[in-house]
């Protein structure tokens, strides 16, 4: 669709407007109706109909970028650890940021999105008698959990964000855990915008859950990425 | 952009208000009409560009039974049949179904959409019918659909994934599922035109046997989607 329109066009028998040259030729108050468009103002609507942007003309990561992290080394984790842990208050700041799940990244423009995705697999020490089943609304029992965390903190808007970590040896000790999370940036109403950010699985285990339960964990492979789109 | 051609006026020529409307008009034309070979490579940035994401949905749930468990048995479902997944395990699903509907149906034929991008996560935590004999000829299989313009429910059949059973020990399997919808999938699974309207996700277990019954349970769940903006001037 033709962007310039220009606002003066001389009719022979009637008198010229030098103004009216003038601002067809250069007028930014005018913009786009005016030559002046070509001082870096040409836009979509001055596109050739047939042409297609492609790829080669965009730059790199302009439109979309991502990363990921991942480790395989086994990592133990015990009760003690979390020594100072208070399931009452159920501070995200004690809970331990898993390396290998764990990064952090810059966004170079406000984008709409951002998808956050992990993969983990643990295993629990395991005891007979104990219950594998999740508590449906965690806190208050945590007993031993895996959250994603984001900028630091702990996401709790639906329960598919954490897992528990399992104890009971009659029905599996081991567990994997995969999952997904799109976060709107700016562009859609969200907040994670330009800037430095970090994503995380980080694991707490309760030292005064009720025994027997969870008293220690390890964590095998795992690995967290993200993408961002413009 | 076009070449910008524009004739003098010299010594002698008519200057009129249509010889100098002419040149007007010439030069017009040609930045209305810029041609990608103005462009050098890489010259574009997301402040040049229109946002990838045309729309974008999502949805995750674990179940409403103990420990967040919704749980499946062979009278809800078997197959050639399948059941969206819900929160409830139910059989019809009582809402909270693994589904997701587009804010306005998605024309994959236009120009502005290049395609859906659906990522699916599912948690296993068994299927189990206390019978170790039947293990080896038992699995359970998940699906993705698509809803065509008309309203009919189109599976994907790429999408569709297996998994066996076991006995008397949790699998704890994720069931991980990414796929690009592009124009032609409606048709190829059997539906109309290039629209789709919503995506769902589906349980389904192999008929067999005698009871004990048969179970599925599963837990967390998630299913997303994004339709991803093009460039195209044609599908």
């Amino acid at each position: 669709m033709p962007d310039i329109v220009l606002p003066h066009t001389p009719v022979d028998g009637a008198v010229s407007s030098a103004d009216g040259i003038s601002q067809n030729l250069y007028d930014p108050a005018a913009a786009p109706n005016s030559y002046e468009v070509i001082n870096g103002r040409l836009n979509n609507p001055n596109r050739r109909a047939t042409w297609d942007v492609d790829s080669t003309q965009i730059q790199q990561n302009a439109c979309s970028g991502g990363g990921s992290v991942g480790a395989t080394l086994g990592l133990d984790y015990f009760d003690n650890l979390f020594r100072s842990f208070d399931a009452a208050a159920n501070d995200p700041a004690l809970y331990e940021p898993i390396p290998g799940g764990s990064l952090e990244f810059f966004l170079p423009y406000d984008p709409a999105l951002t998808i956050l995705s992990w993969t983990l697999h643990l295993t629990g020490n395991g005891v007979l008698g104990a219950t594998y089943d999740d508590p449906a609304a965690p806190p208050p029992n945590i007993v031993g959990r895996v959250y994603l965390h984001v900028d630091g903190v702990r996401v709790v808007a639906g329960t598919t964000r954490n897992m528990l970590i399992p104890g009971n040896s009659t029905r599996g000790l081991t567990r994997s855990w995969a999952g997904h999370i799109m976060i709107d940036g700016p562009g859609l109403g969200g907040t994670l915008g330009k800037g430095w950010h970090s994503a995380s699985l980080r694991i707490v285990i309760d030292p005064t859950a009720t025994q027997p339960g969870v008293q220690f964990s390890r964590v095998n492979c795992r690995a967290i990425n993200y993408v961002y789109f413009s | 952009m076009a070449d910008v051609t524009y004739t003098s006026l010299e010594g002698g020529d008519l200057f009129d208000a249509a010889s100098l409307t002419s040149r007007f008009t010439g030069i017009t034309a040609a930045v209305n009409d810029v041609e990608a070979a103005a462009v050098d490579r890489g010259a574009f940035n997301a402040a040049h560009l229109p946002s990838l994401i045309v729309d974008r949905q999502q949805t995750s749930f674990v179940g409403t039974g103990v420990g967040g468990n919704h749980v499946y048995d062979e009278t809800e479902v078997l197959l050639p049949a399948y059941l969206t997944i819900n929160r409830n395990g139910t059989n019809p699903p009582a809402g909270g179904n693994l589904e997701i509907t587009f804010t306005a149906p998605v024309d994959l034929a236009t120009a502005e959409t290049g395609g859906i991008f659906i990522m699916c996560n599912l948690h296993v935590v068994n299927m189990d019918d206390d019978t170790p004999a039947n293990v080896a000829t038992r699995f359970i299989t998940y699906r993705l659909q698509i809803r065509d313009g008309p309203g009919t429910w189109i599976t994907v059949q790429r999408t569709e994934r297996l998994l066996a059973e076991s006995f008397a020990s949790d699998q704890l399997f994720q069931v991980g599922v990414r796929t690009l919808i592009r124009s032609g999938d409606v048709v190829a699974g059997g539906g109309v035109g290039d629209v789709v309207q919503a995506v769902r996700a589906q349980i389904s277990m192999q008929t067999a046997g005698a009871p004990p019954t048969r179970r599925v349970t599963l837990r967390e769940c998630s299913l997303s989607g994004l339709v991803l903006h093009s460039s195209r001037a044609t599908p």
